[in-house]
């Protein structure tokens, strides 16, 4: 019974969601395994698709606290994390300690690629340890804690790419499309017939997405299906006519993490192999660097990926 | 997760029920065959038995080697990853996992016993045999066989080393006597057979102990065996003949010329 609860939940979200979103279903879908999986998403996408307003509403439906990073090439570490400020109180002065906008359970953080390698890595560590660490103090960040990272990939001047030993601890990347011509239509009615805000309900909190995780977990996956997995990420390390650097063990353990995750969204008490074949895409495509034949041949990480699926 | 269990362990029981019973009808369908050609050719159904045996058990290997649970999964798309997925999680216990054990059982109670056995090929094979073992009978009522091959290969020589014997002896022997060819092989055996026997046969009392093999006696003709020995050739080739006889005779001769 509870899986139809589960169900129910997802579905309610995603249909409140299409209130404020038109299209994007796959990267909703997607964003909420992340959500399941407790782990961070990096979205890649032109200026304009609702990236910003899709976590916000997220955020609203799941009633978690939202806060917005800006990156820009001056954003400095304490921007991020907090820091320090001289307060007096009762005629005492002390240095109190004030939250940066990473002290929230969503954190989107536009344009990663623009803010500096060291506000990077300060971000990337709160990510991986759910801490920050100022001084000699260690604060912990409240569960759950999620990074939406977004990128832009066209204005690559002035930019610096995240290393992929960095991008290997987001779980997935999800590419953001243009809608299409009817769901542009669509966003066109929605916007510019009405002033009214939209209002959103809240479906689930902070507990019920604890819950779900642990649920996650759970969720069995055969030996076959496992050996699979680990086949595919197997097959991008020894694949030298198109990669050059395949996948860590991280990979195989976000995929069968996302694969879970994929298949109670779906409302399926088991791991299917379309689930690891759908997954496989967000999963590694940020994990694989091509080789110089493959890029010649104009192929895309996408393509590289397809390729392995069907010979693993 | 007892249920489960206890599912698993019930359809791996009857998959192995199943598989001894498919494949002992095989092989006897096998030997059916067989045996209806060696009844034809006028050889020894035993002959028959060892390549039956073979192929029960080559096949009763092949079948257990089969995965009974995707066999099930492919007749019953419901199932389908969740059986193989129930399987390897019997022994854990989550609520995710038990779900899936209840709706794996519920579906289980739906599945027939032609998802594992096939019934149309086992009335077949049973068909067949009944029939080859009528036509086998027939053969050997109605005498109606092909004994020549028989034969041809039963005079076929057998080298066995000092031994040489035909061939449908040698398999006698082998079958009748267990003999082993270590035991052939021993020249002390063979040349036993070259040996002379000292036989002697008493009118009055048929026991022979043949277990008695001696030196053949030398006679000792020292005394009564004269020192010399001179053919008279008058006396022995002199014949009284009277002349009646000796003129017709001649008078013959003449007549012939």
């Amino acid at each position: 019974m509870f899986l139809k609860q589960v169900k129910e939940k997802i579905d309610q979200v995603t249909d409140e969601l299409k209130k404020v979103i038109v299209g994007q279903d796959e990267v909703i879908k997607q964003i909420l395994v992340a959500i399941l999986c407790d782990s961070n998403v990096l979205l890649e996408g032109y200026p304009g698709l609702g990236k910003t307003t899709m976590i916000k509403t997220l955020s609203d439906l799941m009633d978690l606290r939202f806060s917005r990073i800006q990156s820009t090439p001056d954003l400095m570490p304490s921007d991020i994390t907090g820091t320090y400020v001289l307060e007096e109180e009762q005629g005492k002065r002390a240095f109190k300690f004030h939250k940066g906008p990473l002290f929230a359970n969503i954190v989107l953080v536009d344009e990663i690629n623009r803010a500096t390698p060291k506000t990077q890595s300060a971000l990337l560590e709160a990510m991986q340890e759910r801490q920050v660490t100022i001084g000699n103090n260690t604060f912990r960040l409240e569960a759950p804690f999620f990074v939406l990272a977004t990128q832009n990939p066209i204005e690559q001047e002035g930019t610096y790419p995240l290393p992929e030993a960095q991008t290997d601890r987001f779980l997935l990347k999800i590419n953001v499309r243009y809608p299409s011509f009817e769901e542009e239509e669509k966003i066109v009615d929605i916007y510019t017939s009405s002033q009214k805000k939209i209002e959103i309900r809240k479906i689930f909190d902070s507990s019920e997405i604890s819950i779900f995780q642990d649920y996650t977990r759970e969720v069995p996956i055969a030996r076959d299906l496992k050996k699979k997995v680990l086949k595919i990420i197997d097959k991008t390390r020894n694949y030298p006519n198109l990669i050059e650097y395949g996948a860590s063990p991280r990979a195989s353990i976000g995929l069968i993490m996302a694969s879970k995750a994929h298949a109670l969204i779906e409302g399926r008490n088991y791991v299917s192999r379309k689930d690891i074949e759908n997954l496989a895409y967000p999963v590694l495509r940020h994990r694989v660097i091509l080789n110089f034949e493959a890029e010649r041949k104009g192929m895309t990480k996408d393509d590289a990926i397809k390729e392995i699926i069907k010979k693993s | 997760m007892r249920i489960a269990k206890s599912l698993f362990t019930e359809l791996i029981i009857s998959s192995l029920i199943v598989i001894f019973f498919d494949s002992l009808v095989t092989a006897i369908f096998f030997f059916s065959v067989s045996a209806f050609i060696l009844s034809f050719l006028d050889f020894s159904l035993i002959y028959g038995i060892y390549p039956s045996a073979l192929f029960f058990l080559i096949s009763f290997i092949k079948k257990l080697r089969i995965n009974k649970i995707h066999k099930l999964e492919e007749k019953y798309p419901e199932l389908r990853e969740k059986l193989r997925t129930s399987s390897d999680y019997k022994n854990k216990n989550n609520s995710v996992v038990m779900a899936l054990h209840s709706e794996v059982v519920s579906l289980m109670s739906k599945v027939d016993i032609n998802a594992i056995i096939n019934q149309k090929k086992i009335f077949l094979k049973v068909t067949g045999i009944c029939v080859l073992y009528f036509l086998i009978i027939m053969l050997t009522a109605y005498n109606f066989r092909l004994p020549m091959i028989s034969e041809k290969i039963s005079n076929l020589p057998v080298d066995m080393g000092l031994i040489k014997l035909k061939a449908g002896d040698y398999i006698k022997d082998k079958i009748n006597y267990g003999v082993e060819n270590e035991y052939l092989e021993n020249s002390s055996i063979a040349e036993l057979g070259d040996e002379e026997m000292n036989l002697s046969l008493d009118v009055y009392n048929t026991e022979i102990d043949i277990s008695e093999i001696n030196e053949p006696n030398k006679n000792d003709f020292g005394e009564s065996f004269p020192g010399e020995v001179d053919p008279d050739a008058q006396e022995i080739y002199d014949e009284k003949i009277s002349d009646e006889y000796r003129k017709a005779i001649k008078n013959y001769f003449e007549k012939i010329k």
